[in-house]
């Protein structure tokens, strides 16, 4: 819900995650500030871009909020 | 003012002038009231878009907060906030429906107020945060048309108003337009009127002393002068008939009877004979009995003034033909004609297309007054230097 908060719809919230996982980095990261300074952000992914699209998809079907509203 | 027949008969091509004036009249009123409407209906519209934005922007500030809150419970909780006063739904910023209750689709994100074709009023506000996703939050509510009703309501009313007030100042005006030309129309009545008063013995002693001499008596020189005076005088009592058909109306044109058309026809050609001597006009009849039940002096008057029109506007050594049927009469001369244009004026009292020849152009009005009046049908044909046919059918 932080990358939809902060990316808005669909083709946003998963370049935003795609370009995140690639390049980590404390400035991008939609955390709190306080998380942030308690806890260091993950390594830089070794899974390969394709591999992090799909896994993207499959979270955005898992989490999305169309579609599940009543 | 003079109030007399004449008085109250307008020309028919100054009509036409008034008919102008009267569509012009019409249509800057119409197009003025227009306009005003048209403003006056704006400016309602906008008044009520006004009014409904202040409304829909408050129960927008509630519809977002509802669903801050929802994004932080979601996906607990899952049901979109409900209102009774309105309906809504949220769409990200690529224009992609997250959810709606909306009953009409017709949503142009360009407008933040608008009214769409099936009634709906939609109001859209932007969120800053994407709560839920959402960029756009859209209400709407039912346009219950009130204002248009009212609207309506007071552009009749108003309107029709404004009409009565134009319609009150055309008339005022209309009059200031058609004094001038009542004022001369009388003073031209007038005239006539005195006129012909002063006419009939003076011309009665012309006529009858001429046809009391003796012209066998007299040498050639006189009995020429005697015939121009009598040609004159004739011409002058035509004129003096017609003018005192229109001016005094008298009993002697009331009457009807049983009259043979043929036997006025005769009577009248013997008449006129020496005034188309005159011009070496020749007569060609070709009558037979026709039987009308008319007034004798009225038919005369129409008769008179298609043979004397015939020999005036002829050419020397023109021919006139006289063709009587059972139902129709037809008066042809070989004279100069009259122009296409001009011919639908020739029934038009005052109207002289030839101020080479003499009258004052009240003929063939009385012909056609005559002609209406007995329902019958005339018609004029001309050709510029072979001459006019006109054509009395019943």
């Amino acid at each position: 819900m932080r990358y939809l908060l902060a990316y808005g719809g669909e083709n946003n919230v998963k370049a935003g995650m795609l370009h995140y996982f690639m390049y980590p980095s404390k400035d991008i990261s939609v955390m709190p500030k306080d998380f942030l300074e308690e806890k260091e952000i993950n390594a830089h992914s070794k899974i390969n871009e394709k591999t992090l699209k799909r896994s993207i998809d499959i979270y955005w079907e898992q989490y999305k909020v169309k579609d599940r509203l009543k | 003012m003079l109030r007399n027949r004449v008085t109250n008969l307008l020309l028919a091509n100054e009509k036409k002038s008034l008919y102008r004036f009267l569509i012009l009249y019409i249509i800057m009123m119409m197009s003025i009231i227009s306009l005003i409407s048209i403003y006056y209906y704006q400016y309602q519209k906008q008044l009520m878009m006004l009014n409904k934005r202040v409304v829909l922007s408050d129960y927008a500030s509630e519809q977002a907060r509802k669903i801050k809150s929802l994004h932080f419970l979601f996906p607990e909780q899952n049901v979109y906030p409900r209102d009774s006063r309105f309906v809504s739904a949220i769409y990200d910023l690529e224009y992609q429906k997250i959810f709606s209750l909306l009953k009409s689709n017709e949503i142009n994100f360009d407008r933040e107020l608008y009214i769409t074709k099936d009634k709906k009023i939609h109001f859209i506000k932007s969120f800053d945060d994407y709560y839920l996703g959402a960029k756009y939050l859209i209400l709407e509510i039912d346009d219950d048309e009130l204002w248009l009703h009212n609207t309506w309501q007071n552009i009749i009313i108003y309107g029709g108003f404004a009409i009565l007030v134009f319609s009150i100042i055309g008339f005022f005006l209309l009059n200031l337009f058609l004094s001038p030309m009542k004022t001369s129309l009388s003073i031209l009545d007038r005239f006539i009127k005195d006129t012909t008063h002063e006419l009939n013995t003076p011309l009665s002693a012309i006529l009858t002393n001429i046809e009391m001499i003796d012209l066998d008596t007299i040498n050639e020189d006189n009995r020429k002068k005697i015939n121009r005076i009598n040609i004159a005088a004739k011409t002058v009592s035509v004129l003096y008939n017609d003018l005192t058909y229109i001016a005094l109306q008298s009993d002697i044109y009331k009457s009807s009877e049983k009259i043979n058309l043929k036997n006025i026809i005769e009577e009248r050609v013997e008449y006129f004979d020496i005034l188309a001597r005159s011009k070496d006009i020749i007569f060609k009849l070709d009558i037979i009995d026709s039987f009308l039940i008319v007034n004798k002096n009225k038919f005369t008057r129409v008769v008179d003034n298609l043979i004397s029109n015939a020999i005036k506007y002829n050419k020397r050594k023109g021919i006139i033909d006289i063709k009587l049927l059972e139902n129709s009469l037809t008066v042809k001369d070989s004279g100069i004609g009259i122009e296409s244009e001009k011919i639908q004026y020739i029934f038009d009292r005052y109207s002289r297309f030839n101020s080479s020849e003499g009258g004052f152009g009240i003929g063939l009005s009385i012909v056609k007054n005559i002609i209406d009046e007995y329902g019958m049908q005339i018609d004029a044909k001309s050709q510029i230097n072979e001459g006019t046919s006109i054509t009395i059918t019943w």
